[in-house]
């Protein structure tokens, strides 16, 4: 097999292209433009599906510009004011009937017109500032105040791409307001160890104006940091503010979560007293703490998920490493050797192939341990046809034992490839050592996934799973109709795994889809097939590989290459 | 030489029969054992009982079972001249012609014997004597025959008035202080004898309430069995709860139930799951249903670190031993990797036979679904489990993933 290793960059306008065709669409069609920018705008968010490039704090940044908008209502108003006040000197008759009917008003004109030029003016300035100087911006200002030492703050290219790394990796977002771990952007920026409260405001106003009623909704959450310093975002829905509150409910569980303007929220703002101050930090930190500690015991809980079998036959899953170490030195008490086993629930993954058992043989000091690791059937409960084995120093035991509880496999050089023989163990045949095992490998969980498809010019990196079903589903009897999802080990090209799918076009099986696994090494490599009748089946298998939920193999028969 | 048998003997008795609360059964196991080997027949006999199984003296004891090396005992007791030996080889099918033809006692000599014992007030010589005629072994030890009488209607006669005999000799063994002793005096009473005499069920509950409040341990446990069966729980798990503190091994699984429920007593997971951990080690039979509740404790962490190992082990086993099988438990064992290897399959198999409001359960499922794990994905199935999974936040982090189409179909965001 052979892709082609230039990646698909997907096209959208860029900085400041797109701004100077929203403009150039504006000037051409009016009114009209709207929609046509509206569809740049989702288009140009469609094409960069992981997120902006530029990044989310510096298309906030650059998004203030439509500030512009405003300041061109309020300098077109305040010089509509004053260009009145000018002309209507030079009829006096309308003057003194303006005067008359006015008063003071007519002198508000001009004052009026002159506020509103320069309240344009100051709009104009921040947006043009926020969104070509990011340096000043008011988000990275907000930025620099959650910070210890905001004097000391990075540069501002530093500074955003901690908040959008951070957004990138564990975002979630609510409307407008992404919520990370470390950091939460909204219309200002809070650093989320620093929030000591979340109050959200909800207010519905109606106003009359004749026989029109015109509601406003607000929805804002309102973020108190332990300065006391506040942090305001508006959102559009209840929908959003409801999962803006639940999302940092999860994000910051030890702050206090209430409604705007309760008393909760003027505690926390309108304390002055040092004394109260100290007492809402106190029971912050022990709220903090409490919490720390509950996430400690789920985060234990978590752990528990490989089951010991020790030499009585009895089963645990609290493995200490002390429990490992008992057994390890055991030997050396009894003078006997130790029987022991480790699976997990969730086979490992490591060096190219799937593990789910441990079984060791603890040789105490005189004797050495022996460990064989059992790959994976592909099936549950079904044991494997394929082991690797080592006879190791107790340190060496340890290392490995370290890692198997880590989900770590160690590298497999100077093991010993064993086939299952019945109820026992045989090497595996030298004819076979060549390639690999007779039943595919699983994809490797880290390295990156890409796509090329039949009739296509290059590859496609990181494809998302509705790019590969499209694909799948398109599939049919042409020669150049296939697809390959591919993934390479990013230290080493040449080993490489992929699962690729085409209809036969001709033979017995005619019309169905021939899915085939293949992993290469420098050192040989090798191909497995299945053909299934149903593309159905075809998108399982791609969507488990896809998704690394451990593909089932057993099927799988290996071919000559 | 005590009063009515050895030394050893009569202490024996005391520790196994009479002094239940001492806990001291295993050192009245090894006198009985010495004994036997100073050739004393009354010995061989008792010790015959302590190996033919738990319900021939206390289960709280828990004595080592060897039906093959009781019977040897028993036929030495029986040959040895021992009364209550030759009464009770009737009961335990060693006896043969064989033997008959080699015992030095006769029946009704022995029954002589243990019958002047039990006037003078040895409890387990009442119990013997209560037993021949409660078994009708009497008929045997008297040595008659249908030609003994005149008409069946003597005949009836006769085993009635004899069958009822057991009533008062069995009354007084309990009276005395061998628990055992009631045991077939509630059985009489429950069933009475056919064509003969008539139950009358109510005394039944009258000796276990006797048997009670004279705080025998096995008392304890069938009265509060009788309480439960009446409704009355509360005071049943009063009574499981003593029985237990008295080491009655069958009270064991009650007693932690009611800790676990709060019944009648302050809630202390500790206490239940180390009182079903007592039901497990203890040599009773039905054991499935500590097994799945002490599975359960240390799936959620309650009275036991968790151990999902030991939770799987657990509850698998009960389930494989026929018992109620815990389908959310095993379902998320299988579902989430705990103490077993991840399998949505076999999961799904659980789960999906949940008929009540499992909230947990629903969430497992609507993941699945909307994921294919297991099952061929079904976002709109998925979505539909999900949104009866209940407000927990893991379960509004899932939704969030799929959205409504306009055309009404459930798609992946």
């Amino acid at each position: 097999m052979e892709s082609q290793e230039t990646s698909k960059k997907h096209f959208y306008l860029k900085w400041p292209w797109n701004v100077v065709v929203y403009i150039v669409l504006v000037v051409l069609l009016r009114i009209f433009a709207i929609p046509a920018i509206l569809a740049i705008i989702w288009w140009n968010k469609k094409q960069q599906p992981d997120g902006p490039e530029e990044g989310y704090c510096l298309q906030r940044t650059r998004g203030r510009l439509i500030g512009l908008i405003w300041a061109a209502l309020f300098l077109a108003g305040g010089g509509l004011a004053i260009w009145f006040f000018v002309a209507v000197q030079t009829m006096p008759y309308e003057v003194e009937k303006l005067k008359e009917e006015l008063h003071f008003g007519y002198y508000l004109i001009p004052v009026g017109g002159a506020a509103a030029i320069l309240i344009g003016i100051y709009l104009a300035y921040r947006s043009l500032q926020d969104a070509l100087v990011p340096e000043k911006s008011a988000l990275a200002q907000s930025i620099r105040n959650q910070l210890d030492y905001p004097d000391e703050a990075p540069p501002v290219k530093e500074l955003f791409a901690m908040v959008d790394q951070d957004l990138k990796q564990d975002g979630q977002w609510c409307g407008k307001m992404g919520i990370g771990k470390e950091w939460v952007l909204g219309d200002e920026v809070s650093s989320i160890p620093r929030i000591r409260g979340v109050f959200s405001r909800e207010e519905h106003r109606t106003r009359r104006a004749g026989k029109r009623t015109q509601a406003v909704h607000i929805y804002e959450v309102w973020i108190v940091d332990d300065r006391q310093q506040r942090q305001v975002t508006s959102l559009k829905s209840k929908q959003e503010l409801e999962e803006a509150m639940d999302c940092l409910q999860r994000r910051a569980p030890a702050a206090v979560f209430g409604v705007y303007d309760s008393k909760a929220y003027k505690d926390l703002v309108y304390t002055k007293d040092d004394m109260q101050q100290y007492a809402q930090e106190h029971a912050y930190q022990q709220r903090k703490a409490r919490q720390d500690e509950q996430a400690r015991r789920e985060q234990e809980r978590l752990a528990q998920n490989q089951v010991l079998t020790l030499p009585d036959g009895s089963v645990t899953s609290r493995i200490t490493w002390d429990t490992i170490h008992q057994l390890l030195l055991q030997p050396a008490q009894t003078g006997k050797a130790v029987p022991f086993q480790l699976v997990p629930g969730v086979p490992i993954q490591g060096q190219g192939h799937t593990f789910s058992r441990l079984v060791g043989l603890a040789g105490g000091v005189a004797k050495p341990t022996r460990i064989l690791m059992e790959e994976y059937s592909g099936t549950p409960g079904v044991p494997g046809q394929y082991a690797w084995t080592r006879d190791m120093s107790t340190g060496e035991t340890e290392e490995v034992l370290r890692g198997w509880l880590r989900g770590e496999i160690p590298s497999l050089r100077d093991w010993t490839h064993m086939e299952r023989a019945g109820r026992t163990w045989q090497r595996v045949l030298e004819q076979q050592k060549g390639g690999t095992s007779s039943i595919p490998p699983q994809p490797h969980p880290d390295w990156p996934w890409c796509m090329t498809v039949g009739g296509e010019p290059g590859s496609i990196s990181d494809p998302s799973w509705r790019q590969v079903e499209t694909v799948l589903r398109g599939l049919n009897q042409e020669a150049d109709s296939y697809l390959i999802l591919e993934q390479k080990d990013p230290q080493n090209p040449a080993t490489c795994w992929f699962i690729q799918c085409a209809v036969a076009l001709q033979g017995p099986d005619q019309g169905s889809y021939s899915v085939e696994i293949g992993f290469a090494t420098p050192g040989g490599s090798s191909l497995w097939e299945w053909m299934m009748p149903d593309v159905q089946d075809a998108i399982r298998y791609f969507s488990d590989a896809y998704y690394h939920r451990g593909l089932d193999v057993s099927r799988f028969q290996k071919m000559g290459i | 030489m005590g009063r009515f048998f050895s030394d050893p003997v009569e202490r024996a008795l005391k520790y196994i029969y009479y002094d239940l609360r001492a806990g001291r059964g295993p050192e009245g196991f090894r006198l009985l054992e010495q004994a036997v080997q100073d050739g004393d027949a009354d010995a061989c006999c008792l010790l015959a009982r302590c190996l033919y199984g738990p319900e021939y003296t206390w289960p709280g004891h828990n004595f080592p079972v060897d039906e093959q090396a009781g019977d040897e005992l028993m036929r030495r007791s029986v040959l040895g001249g021992s009364a209550i030996g030759t009464l009770l080889s009737l009961r335990c099918g060693v006896m043969d012609r064989q033997l008959a033809q080699a015992m030095p006692l006769r029946f009704e000599e022995a029954f002589d014997s243990v019958l002047d014992k039990a006037e003078h007030g040895e409890p387990l010589c009442q119990m013997i004597i209560g037993n021949v005629y409660y078994w009708g072994d009497f008929v045997e030890v008297q040595g008659k025959t249908r030609a003994d009488f005149d008409s069946d209607d003597a005949v009836q006669s006769y085993l009635r008035e004899n069958y009822a005999k057991c009533e008062d000799w069995l009354w007084k063994s309990l009276r005395s202080g061998i628990s055992t002793g009631g045991v077939n005096l509630a059985n009489f009473y429950r069933q009475g004898k056919e064509g003969l005499i008539s139950p009358r069920p109510e005394q039944a509950i009258e000796v276990y309430r006797y048997g009670a409040e004279k705080g025998y341990p096995s008392y304890l446990f069938y009265y509060a069995n009788e309480l439960y069966d009446q409704g009355k729980k509360e005071d049943a798990f009063t009574f499981y709860r003593r029985a237990a503190e008295l080491g009655e091994p069958r009270a064991y699984f009650w007693a932690g139930y009611s800790y676990e429920l709060g019944e009648g007593v302050p809630k202390d997971n500790a206490r239940a799951a180390q009182y079903y951990q007592q039901a497990l080690s203890a040599p009773i039979q039905g054991k499935v249903n500590p097994s799945n509740r002490l599975g359960m404790c240390y799936y959620d962490g309650r009275g036991v670190e968790v151990d999902y190992a030991k939770a799987f082990q657990l509850l698998k086993w009960a389930e494989d031993q026929g018992g109620p099988v815990m389908l959310y438990y095993l379902g998320a064992c299988y579902a989430n990797g705990q103490g077993t290897q991840q399998d949505y399959a076999k999961a799904f198999t659980y789960l999906d036979r949940i008929d009540w409001n499992c909230h947990p359960a629903f969430y497992l499922l609507g993941k699945m679904y909307c994921n294919g794990l297991g099952v061929p994905v079904d976002i709109a199935k998925g979505v539909e489990y999900l949104q009866k999974a209940g407000d927990y936040v893991e379960v509004k982090e899932e939704l969030r993933h799929y959205k409504k189409t306009l055309f009404g179909k459930w798609v992946r965001r």
